[in-house]
């Protein structure tokens, strides 16, 4: 099939070139270059193409575009210092490009651009996954090789990397969090966003691992509340929660502005002790409350390394290669992974306490 | 009362805007079995209003001048951002914050002359203005000067004004809330704008402005020059306020302002401002940023999901601005 695709393609392409014999030297070039990838298997075969491949001789080097959920974030700065490393790394050039805020509609906007720009590989995060599924779509038939992140229910992806396995990082969460309320108490869950899927897959993961361990522990609302990614919203939300709910005990938050809010709403009320609240978050955001005791440990992975494995597996399928459970993505954590159906699962996850804060840089 | 005084004031928007205000804070008392009106609860809600409520003084004076700023999130965003960056870089405000909030003032009145300078000389649309010198501070900000994230890092001194109190108020259960003193800031503002607007030559020049461009010049007003100083003190106020926040939040997050003017922008409208200028006070102005954190604050004590916050809050505002609508079609009358 992939061979009579190649053929197709090979003629298509000397038609095109002949049919722009007449225009200008230059013109040809440009149909040429964007055909390359379908082009390198049948090279072979057709030795007569040979001239063509000459006029394009990085033929072995996609073009690579990362686009992250926003840009200027701290979180998402980190992630471009991770790719910026491969980049150097493997001496190939990623477009690193997102929007300039939390906007699914903007993120599809660029991704489009990119998309209609011809890129080979497509690495992205995105804000809403459904609102993805028709430029991805659109992507996959061009034969782009599309990589997402935190978007484990998507369709049209290739695969999806994700650094943990979401049930388990909830888990995770829910572990740490039972430790500090003694195993009993109430509490409840916040994510940064309902249009969030994997923070919203945590706390589901979060919530079963307590019905499963933790018998005294009751999830006082099952209603979940969000606090827009903002920990002002989030410190609002917990001083409302705690006048709401006289006993709530817990915070299991999601998003990385959970806890820092939270935190700071149960300093204030002089709950230092006596109420508790995690989630993913930054370490030297929460560096204060892990150092004042207010909050007891935070969950992280470092998204980083998850950019850096995502390019991995578009270079590895890029090369011709296939990911399956068992494969090396070359990075900590991800050198055995496991796959199930479009999902690259690793094991990235790691608490942070005061042992390990200033330990990542960020 | 009389009938004339109380036809009167049915007539001003102020009047219905403080209605609501009341008639929903009652009722939200009520659902909530008592949850509003408690000192706790009471003292979050004016926290919460001292950044909304002083951004909302910055674009009440600019509407009621017959103008819109769309820039000043971007401009206390770019302030507060380099204001912080060299604070920290040069290690000042360990123990105060002065030196941080002069630096952000001097920024944002630099970036507020920049919009008067082209607003009064170009006599340009303001909206047009200030969309594009939004995009472009925000482009400075993250492109040109690549503003970073400060957290742990942020200045003692900031840390230490956002958390300083004025008093603290406990709950049944002896849960600690504490007023924050940039209260006052807001307070003060307020009093201020008031005075400027209703007292000062400055105040009735841009009343004038708002209600006849034209006229005013012909009046003797010097609309150039008003709307010069206009532009750059609000950017140099927007400074100060971007200041005050990152002090409440302890952190200078650059794109943390994006998108705030969609919020305050209609809170003042439905306060009684005029889209069309000339009419705006800081009594309606206030009872309207009231409304609108009094609503985000007590969803969850009234059992709603925050899920529905975003639907009551464009509620409130079509119905303030239907109830605008209505009173300036029965004053044409």
């Amino acid at each position: 099939m992939k061979r009579i695709l190649a053929l197709a393609l090979v003629a298509a392409m000397t038609v095109g070139l002949v049919a722009c014999g007449s225009k200008p030297a230059e013109q040809p070039a440009a149909p040429a270059s964007t055909e390359e990838p379908a082009e390198a298997p049948a090279e072979a075969e057709e030795p007569a193409e040979a001239p063509a491949e000459a006029e394009a001789p990085k033929g072995d080097t996609p073009t690579i575009a990362f686009v992250p959920k926003v840009e200027g974030q701290a979180w998402w700065e980190h992630v471009r210092g991770g790719v910026t490393e491969w980049s150097e790394a493997n001496g190939i050039e990623v477009i690193y490009k997102g929007p300039a805020e939390v906007d699914a509609a903007a993120q599809v906007q660029i991704m489009t651009d990119l998309v209609n720009q011809g890129v080979d590989i497509l690495c992205f995060s995105p804000n809403d996954p459904a609102a993805c599924e028709a430029i991805c779509k659109t992507a996959l038939d061009k034969g782009i090789i599309v990589i997402a992140t935190e978007a484990s229910g998507m369709e049209n992806i290739t695969f999806d990397v994700e650094a943990f396995d979401e049930a388990g990082l909830g888990a995770f969460l829910m572990d740490q969090l039972a430790a500090q309320m003694g195993e009993e108490g109430e509490y409840i869950t916040m994510v940064g966003s309902f249009t969030m899927e994997s923070q919203n897959n945590w706390a589901d993961g979060a919530v079963a691992r307590q019905q499963e361990a933790y018998p005294n522990m009751t999830l006082v609302d099952d209603k979940r509340v969000e606090d827009d990614s903002d920990a002002q919203k989030a410190y609002e939300l917990t001083k409302q929660l705690r006048e709401k709910y006289p006993n709530l005990k817990g915070i299991l938050g999601t998003g990385s502005f959970d806890a820092p809010g939270a935190a700071r709403a149960i300093q204030e009320m002089g709950l230092t002790g006596e109420m508790f609240a995690i989630s993913v978050a930054m370490p030297l955001e929460v560096k204060d409350y892990l150092a004042d005791g207010t909050l007891g440990s935070v969950a992280l992975w470092d998204a980083a390394v998850s950019a850096k494995v995502m390019l991995n597996a578009g270079m590895e399928l890029w090369n011709g290669g296939e990911i399956k459970t068992g494969t090396d993505l070359k990075e900590e954590g991800y050198t055995n992974v496991t796959v199930d159906g479009k999902v690259i699962i690793g094991q990235g996850q790691i608490a942070i306490t005061m042992d390990n804060v200033d330990d990542f840089g960020f | 009362m009389n009938k004339a005084t109380l036809k009167r004031m049915t007539r001003r928007t102020e009047f219905w805007i403080f209605l609501v205000l009341v008639i929903m804070c009652i009722a939200i008392q009520t659902i909530s079995g008592g949850q509003l009106f408690k000192s706790s609860t009471m003292v979050t809600i004016f926290r919460s209003m001292v950044v909304d409520g002083m951004f909302a003084m910055c674009c009440l004076v600019v509407m009621v001048s017959g103008g819109f700023d769309l820039s000043f999130p971007a401009v206390a965003a770019l302030a507060y951002s380099l204001a912080t960056t060299i604070c920290v870089n040069m290690g000042w405000c360990t123990t105060n914050p002065i030196a941080g909030l002069v630096l952000a003032t001097v920024i944002g009145f630099v970036l507020g002359m920049l919009n008067g300078w082209i607003i009064s000389n170009f006599k340009l649309n303001t909206m047009i203005v200030t969309l594009g010198t939004q995009t472009f501070f925000t482009g400075v900000s993250m492109g040109l000067l690549q503003m970073q994230e400060i957290t742990s890092t942020l200045p003692a001194g900031f840390r230490a004004m956002g958390e300083s109190y004025l008093f603290e108020v406990y709950n049944a259960a002896g849960i600690r809330s504490t007023m924050t003193t940039m209260f006052l800031f807001f307070i003060a503002l307020a009093a201020i704008t008031s005075f400027v607007l209703n007292h000062t030559m400055f105040g009735r020049a841009l009343y004038a402005i708002g209600g006849n461009e034209v006229s005013a010049e012909r009046a003797g007003y010097n609309v150039k020059r008003v709307k010069f100083i206009l532009y750059s003190v609000v950017g140099a106020v927007s400074g100060f306020i971007g200041m005050i926040r990152v002090c409440m939040e302890r952190q200078s997050i650059p794109k943390a302002m994006v998108g705030r003017e969609m919020t305050i922008i209609p809170a003042v409208i439905l306060g009684g401002a005029s889209i069309f200028g000339g009419e705006g006070s800081v009594f309606g102005t206030v009872c309207a940023i009231g409304i609108i954190t009094v609503v985000s604050n007590s969803m969850l004590l009234i059992g709603i999901d925050t899920y529905w916050q975003s639907f009551f809050n464009g509620l409130v505002i079509l119905i303030g601005i239907t109830v605008s609508a209505v009173q300036a079609m029965r004053q044409r009358r």
